[in-house]
């Protein structure tokens, strides 16, 4: 038999496994890749702590993952090795929690700090060293831009402000390695701005275009290091828009085309920087989840399905556009 | 339709089949057909690729239910084979009764299923 840890090829029975599951000893098939999205969160007729996941490349059936300490709708942020996710409107309230799971690691989330503001659909931005949850909303609205250090817990520290007014449930990863995007989101109207900040130097965003389609509000977003793409929403453009950016070039919005579903107000994003995957929305039940290919305009394929909803949740990967 | 009675059988045939499964978890693999009954002898579940684990979802979709699984998520490693079911734990599937599974990836894991069909015609 082989030992703990392996190597662990052979031929087993389930009496083996067992042995080794509960030494913790079993690989799992999940552990340490940078091509599995997340969703976290959100809500399906209720909140939810839900962490759901699938290999990107691959598609499929989503697959539960862990939970989050809070049921909730916040943002995400994530390295080739760490998830956050940052805030939430929970129930009764919002919340300033920050946590965090590893990708080498499946389970449930730990505590990481907080944010200086407790608020949700706060959508996250990073590169590969920091990490910022803009905005947010809940009745209010929030113009605040926080950042942490993603390879180190503790409390999130103002970055600066986002363009007034202050607006909530803007899109989720957008970004590149130098420059993180926030597309859209309302206060209480749609808003059509872009606006950006850069990753090394604190400060507050900077106008960058409009999304062309009019504005969108709970939509999402997903990116390579070069081009970011938004996806659904309550826009003016209808639930199905997509329309991307060039990262490094300030402008307007470009048609990129239409996902196969339009209930997608509150739908989650992710990528691995060549396929971008969007799906969830605001109808219970809403589990569809699109495929595009992000250097290619084209109509959404129909790809994988959650398992929940997520609507008003984040999406976060291992290997978007903002990691080197 | 009617399940066989196994006091009285007319036939057993000897069957293997074997699939690539997919990303789909809830893939039909073996339906058992109208008037047989299957007697499900092993299910062994390769991983064919030699770097990646791979991870099988397997279960029994009663005939007009829903698929309740036998095995969620169970790693296999690279190069590995584990042996789902054997005659310690094999099961009767019921005309109707399917084994619906997949993987956590496309391509790595294959599964072999034993069988025997069971007729009293």
């Amino acid at each position: 038999m082989p030992t703990p840890g392996g190597p662990y090829s052979g031929i087993w029975k389930l009496s083996d496994l067992s042995k080794y599951i509960q030494d913790n000893s079993w690989p799992t098939a999940y552990i340490g890749s940078t091509d599995i999205g997340y969703g976290l969160g959100g809500e399906e007729n209720s909140n939810t702590n839900i962490i759901d996941f699938v290999t990107i490349s691959t598609g499929g059936q989503f697959l539960d993952y862990g939970d989050l300490s809070q049921s909730g709708t916040g943002g995400a942020v994530s390295t080739s090795t760490r998830v956050v996710h940052g805030g939430g409107n929970i129930t009764g309230g919002q919340s300033n929690v920050i946590e965090y799971f590893e990708i080498a690691v499946k389970g449930n989330t730990t505590d990481f700090g907080d944010l200086t503001v407790a608020r949700g659909r706060d959508p996250g931005i990073n590169n590969d060293t920091r990490g910022l949850f803009c905005g947010g909303s809940d009745g209010s609205y929030y113009n605040t831009i926080d950042y942490i250090t993603i390879a180190s817990t503790g409390n999130a520290t103002d970055f600066g402000d986002m363009i007034s007014p202050a607006l909530g449930g803007g899109s989720n990863n957008v970004n590149s390695t130098t420059r993180g995007v926030v597309m859209g989101g309302g206060n209480p109207s749609r808003s059509d701005v872009i606006q950006y900040i850069t990753f090394g130097s604190t400060g507050n965003m900077t106008d960058f275009g409009d999304i062309a389609a009019g504005g969108s509000l709970l939509n999402a977003g997903a990116c390579s290091s070069t081009r970011g793409v938004y996806a659904g929403g309550d826009g003016g453009g209808g639930g199905n828009q997509m329309g991307y950016i060039t990262i490094a070039s300030t402008g307007n919005t470009t048609d990129f085309g239409d996902l196969t579903f339009s209930s997608s107000e509150g739908i989650i994003g992710m990528s691995n920087s060549t396929l971008g995957l969007f799906g969830g929305g605001s109808s219970p039940g809403a589990v569809a989840v699109d495929k595009i290919t992000i250097a290619s305009t084209g109509n959404g394929v129909d790809y994988a399905d959650m398992t929940t909803t997520h609507s008003e949740g984040a999406g976060s990967s291992g290997s978007h556009g903002g990691l080197s | 339709m009617a399940a066989p009675n196994i006091v009285n059988v007319t036939s057993i045939l000897g069957e293997v089949d074997q699939f690539a499964l997919g990303t789909t978890l809830t893939t039909t693999l073996i339906t058992a057909a109208s008037n047989k009954v299957y007697k499900i002898n092993s299910i062994n579940i390769a991983n064919i690729d030699g770097t990646n684990d791979a991870a099988v979802t397997m279960g029994i979709v009663k005939s007009g239910g829903s698929q309740i699984n036998f095995a969620s998520t169970i790693t296999v490693p690279a190069d590995a084979t584990l042996v789902l079911i054997d005659k310690n734990n094999g099961f009767y599937l019921e005309e109707g009764d399917a084994i619906a599974g997949g993987a956590s990836a496309t391509g790595d894991l294959t599964a072999t299923i034993s069988y025997e069909i069971i007729d009293d015609a």
